[in-house]
């Protein structure tokens, strides 16, 4: 049974990162008023250019890691200018940031498609970034195999979380993007530029999700296909109001969500359920329609003007 | 004036069109992904020009990326256009249905299904349970831990099939074999099918297995960790050459040849296309690393396979149950 546990365990941490960095990204975004419905193709974006680079350079062979390096600071790059072309049409035209989102979503899936039938195509895969054992810690007896035996990018993710929090809760930028969300007239009326902050959130967002795209195509899959992202950006999306627009909520959610993937696997693997599969298979998702009907009864609500955009010479 | 020219213009381009058709035989197929998706659809893509090497002169349109709701108006705008319309996937069964029966006139095929589903409708179905068993008797002799592990994508047509081929396989060569199968719930998803991979190589599997397009995310893994995997198609045999030690291909040439022909005949559709080694819709490759395919496994797996040349039909595997 404990064999059982540490699997997966083991297996379900790294499923969580891709979640956690688009939904740390989402609740940024989300906190200055602006939902990116759009995540999904910012991540398959981020997936294809992520794995391009290294491709580019050292073909299926193992790069230096600067090269897998640049190969995430261009998917986050990628991502950060995606979410001001996404800005752009939601900010200053202000676009129903839903129907945007949709069509920022075919946008990034179609393009990342067509370009990698363009520069890379067929089954072509990188060497990537792989795993690290982290000496001492990672000969612990289970411990060690299940949190010090894991991808350096997803001790990143696990990272952003405090960085994210401090940002949104410590700093004045993070009263700012907050301030956005909540009440941007009486921000504006304090001197801030609301459409600013609400571009720096976006931008800021998007190149986590670019990274978490990134994540997926460099560290997981190894690999780009157009269904790589397999919906993990609405997901993501959805994670964001399950943790209640907090870094922490956030993390709860996306290990919750991807614990619980790796355990319908698992049980599938060791051959403990007299379901069917296609129970196991939902159960993920029925657990986070689940959870979110108690966290919609809980007393941190989210942003106020969250969706609605926001037009200083409207005095309303 | 103007407009009459136009439209002779027009007409004159039309009749070009028909004139280039007429000397072979025009053929549309819908597809629900691209052509290069390393699996489905790109298997079907490969098929129709295997027919076009072989010597038979065919007009290809690819229609790509159809949405299931979109079906309906698109076969209603490819028909009367083309001398045959193949609709590759399933999910596209009611359309095809509907579609077909406004069209009587019309050659509409679809897999895969083994259902009779009208007079101008073939239907074709892989019978996968045969590259399923030949897999299944070189993973039970490879194995060394007794413990092999099935990616699977969905229980239900052809994966479902090659799976059952598998295990009678396996059983067949190794009885004292165990494995392990777990479903992802897609074809695609390859990043929980490169966990499900990881699970079963945790799990102490020394051979792994699956079917779809999604195996790619296991197949990374199993080359990482340097597990041995039998393959599905061969491109995986040149993509993980150090893990790949045999693969099965299908050639959907098979069904376009015999739609073709079917055609020339006069019969216009109300049968089932089988898919098979005896017909040459399978092809099976064997990886040329004497480490990965010793030669004693390949004379085993090539026996079972001259076998299934010989005689089709042979894989009952109505009565396997799942562990």
């Amino acid at each position: 049974m404990l064999d059982f546990i540490v699997l997966f365990i083991t297996v379900g941490i790294p499923l969580s990162s891709a979640l956690l960095l688009a939904s740390l990204g989402e609740t940024v975004n989300q906190r200055s008023g602006i939902f990116n419905l759009g995540c999904e193709g910012v991540m398959s974006m981020g997936a294809f250019v992520g794995m391009m680079i290294p491709y580019m350079v050292g073909g299926s062979g193992t790069v230096p890691w600067y090269v897998n390096l640049a190969g995430l600071v261009a998917a986050a790059i990628v991502g950060a200018l995606m979410g001001l072309l996404f800005g752009v049409v939601v900010i200053k035209f202000c676009a129903p940031q839903g129907i945007a989102g949709i069509g920022m979503q075919l946008f990034g899936m179609g393009l990342a498609g067509t370009f990698y039938r363009h520069f890379i195509g067929g089954a072509e895969g990188v060497a990537g970034i792989n795993a690290i054992h982290i000496p001492i810690l990672g000969d612990i007896p289970y411990l060690g195999k299940m949190l010090f035996n894991c991808n350096p990018m997803v001790y990143f993710s696990f990272l952003m979380v405090p960085v994210v929090a401090y940002i949104l809760f410590k700093t004045p930028w993070g009263l700012r993007v907050r301030a956005c969300g909540t009440m941007p007239r009486a921000a504006d009326s304090m001197g801030i530029n609301v459409a600013r902050t609400r571009y720096q959130a976006l931008a800021f967002g998007s190149a986590m999700a670019g990274l978490a795209g990134a994540y997926l195509s460099l560290c997981q899959a190894k690999i780009f296909t157009d269904t790589l992202v397999g919906g993990r950006g609405f997901i993501a999306v959805a994670l964001v109001y399950f943790g209640r627009w907090s870094p922490l909520g956030v993390m709860g959610g996306a290990l919750l969500f991807s614990l619980a993937q790796a355990l319908q696997l698992a049980v599938q693997a060791y051959g403990l359920t007299a379901f069917p599969y296609e129970f196991l298979v939902m159960l993920p998702y029925a657990l986070v329609i689940v959870v979110l009907i108690f966290v919609g009864k809980s007393k941190h609500v989210g942003p106020a003007m969250l969706g609605k955009p926001f037009n200083r010479e409207m005095r309303i | 004036m103007k407009k009459i020219a136009v439209l002779l213009a027009l007409a004159l381009m039309l009749a070009v069109a028909c004139a280039a058709v007429a000397e072979g035989v025009s053929i549309a197929i819908v597809y629900s992904d691209t052509v290069d998706d390393k699996g489905w659809c790109q298997a079907m893509d490969t098929g129709i020009k295997n027919a076009i090497e072989k010597g038979y002169e065919i007009e290809y349109t690819p229609v790509e990326s159809v949405a299931v709701s979109d079906a309906p108006n698109t076969l209603d705008q490819l028909a009367d256009s083309y001398d045959i319309i193949i609709v590759h996937g399933a999910q596209f069964t009611a359309a095809c249905t509907e579609i077909a029966e406004q069209y009587p006139e019309q050659i509409f095929a679809i897999g895969t299904s083994d259902q009779i589903l009208g007079d101008n409708i073939f239907t074709y179905m892989p019978q996968s349970e045969e590259p399923g068993y030949i897999n299944g008797v070189i993973a039970g002799m490879l194995t060394k831990s007794n413990k092999v592990g099935i990616v699977g994508p969905t229980d239900g047509g052809d994966s479902a099939r090659f799976v059952r081929g598998f295990v009678m396989g396996l059983a067949a060569v190794n009885p004292e074999c165990d494995y392990d199968l777990a479903w992802t719930g897609s074809f695609s998803d390859t990043v929980q099918a490169g966990t499900l991979g990881q699970t079963f190589i945790e799990k102490g599997c020394d051979v792994l297995v699956g079917p779809s397009q999604q195996a790619v995310g296991a197949i990374r893994v199993a080359d990482a960790e340097g597990v041995t995997w039998v393959g599905q198609t061969t491109s995986q045999l040149v993509d993980f050459p150090n893990v790949v030690c045999a693969a099965a291909d299908y050639d959907y040439s098979a069904v376009v040849i015999a739609l073709i022909e079917g055609k020339a005949a006069g019969k216009m559709g109300g049968e089932c296309i089988p898919l098979n080694y005896n017909n040459g819709g399978f092809i099976y490759t064997f990886s040329e690393n004497a480490e990965l395919m010793p030669e004693d496994v390949k004379a085993a797996a090539q026996a079972e396979l001259d076998k299934l040349t010989a005689t089709p039909n042979t894989i009952d595997f109505s009565g396997v149950t799942l562990e």
